[in-house]
């Protein structure tokens, strides 16, 4: 009798541990690409430069997507990415995280990344939401002709929200071409769509840091272009020789552009929607409620440089 | 009597769950959530280093002269369709014509291993425990 019991422990141990596994959820998945000309550095990044074209797309289910794009006469880089396939909070939406640098000689790089879902069972019901709708997405472009160009950016979402981080969009090239935009989008029901980006190019040197960019947990449609988490703003772009230097976003309630304090523009031309009014060094439109009703736009000129200590925006 | 049969129940539940489990490590994963896809596309003279770790499906296309490895884990299921004038190579072993080893999965996977064998030792121990009863009743009934 004792026998039969010790076997049907050791079973039971092994249906309990069998079980167990059932539950687990799935382990993470990590993705890696590095290309360039083979050679690496200790941390594995490549170091020399080789000619082509590369590109991915990762896909994390439902929960979001990125897709960048390289190529070029020289191109190096690497991306990294993490499904975290956790779902811990029971919203069913898993965390996603990614990173992208790129160099790029006579070329170009892009990355745009998507959150494509939200709270199940929170927000299906419709607004208003208690956190972010799907939709969330940023994209980034930098083009370079006659020189060099360098783009890296991070991201990290889940089942709230979305946000970019850790990012600069540089060139040194007779000719250059920068995109660099965050929006939410999402629900078709009620046109949210607030989004705010620059747009550069030029002749030159550029530098343009890119801070933190995010869109509100609170799923009220806030999107936030550069300017930090609430701590620290980093929204900083120099320029030299020749070229443009636009600001634009659009909003539903308001958009601010937070600081219009700049040095070299030679011509400058702007337009709004909404009612105007200044807020500290920036400029604020207020619209009335309706997706589009608050708008700014402002493009600055320059021949020898330009700089642009925080081109920080908010759109709600 | 009763203890046995009471067992004999029990371990077939046992074994009817542990059998269900393998289900759960297959190469589509039940929970949607965990699907996650990597297409990758590679032109022109480059190494590229692809690493991947964790359940996904990993599908590149190779073209032009670039040298392409692929350390894939056992989770991962590798498609690749690559030019003869490339190179590519998964986990450590040359593909001689990458072009016809599309769809080939990736190799190592013990995983189905592991979760077939409790099923299998909960069955044999059902039969072994109702073997034994029967003994016992047919040699207290003599």
């Amino acid at each position: 009798m004792k026998k039969i019991f010790g076997i049907a422990l050791v079973l039971a141990v092994l249906a309990v541990l069998s079980l167990g596994s059932v539950a687990l959820a799935d382990p993470p998945t990590d993705v890696t690409i590095t290309w360039g000309g083979g050679l690496v550095d200790s941390g594995g990044y490549p170091t020399d430069y080789g000619a082509g074209w590369v590109s991915a797309t990762v896909t994390a289910g439902d929960d979001a997507t990125t897709t960048f794009s390289t190529t070029g006469n020289a191109i190096l880089g690497q991306f990294t990415a993490r499904d975290f396939n956790d779902d811990s909070t029971m919203y069913f939406v898993d965390k996603f995280t990614t990173s992208f640098s790129a160099d790029v000689t006579d070329g170009y790089a892009t990355i745009s990344t998507e959150r494509t879902d939200f709270a199940a069972g929170w927000d299906e019901a419709g607004p208003p939401y208690m956190y972010g709708y799907a939709g969330e997405h940023s994209y980034n472009y930098v083009g370079a002709s006659g020189g060099a160009a360098h783009l890296s950016v991070g991201s990290w979402s889940n089942y709230a929200s979305m946000y970019t981080h850790s990012g600069s969009l540089d060139a040194n090239a007779t000719s250059y071409y920068i995109v660099s935009w965050f929006g939410e989008d999402g629900d078709p029901s009620n046109l949210i769509d607030n989004w705010a980006g620059l747009i550069a190019d030029g002749s030159g040197t550029a530098n343009i840091d890119m801070g933190h960019s995010s869109a509100s947990y609170s799923g009220d449609g806030t999107v936030t272009f550069g300017r930090g988490c609430g701590c620290y703003t980093d929204a900083d772009a120099h320029f030299t020789g020749s070229g443009t230097f636009a600001l634009d976003a659009v909003g539903t309630t308001s958009v601010t552009f937070h600081d219009l304090t700049q040095t070299g523009s030679t011509g400058s031309s702007g337009s709004w929607t909404g009612t105007l009014s200044t807020v500290g060094n920036g400029v604020q439109a207020t619209g009335t409620g309706s997706y589009g009703t608050a708008a700014l736009h402002i493009i600055h000129t320059f021949v020898s440089g330009f700089d642009y200590n925080d081109y920080s925006v908010t759109a709600k | 009597m009763k203890w046995f049969r009471l067992l004999s129940v029990i371990f077939l539940m046992l074994a009817m769950l542990l059998f269900a489990s393998p289900a759960v490590y297959a190469d589509d994963p039940p929970d949607e959530d965990s699907d996650t896809v990597i297409d990758i596309g590679i032109d022109g003279e480059l190494e590229v280093d692809i690493g991947v770790r964790g359940p996904a499906e990993l599908n590149v296309g190779v073209e032009g002269p670039s040298e392409v490895h692929i350390d894939a884990g056992d989770e991962v299921s590798v498609n690749i369709e690559a030019s003869d004038e490339s190179q590519v190579f998964l986990d450590d072993h040359s593909l001689d014509n990458p072009a016809q080893k599309s769809d080939e999965p990736a190799q190592g996977s013990i995983v189905p291993v592991i979760s077939g064998a409790f099923p299998a030792a909960g069955l044999l121990a059902f039969f072994l425990i109702r073997r034994r009863a029967q003994n016992k009743v047919n040699n207290e009934g003599r």
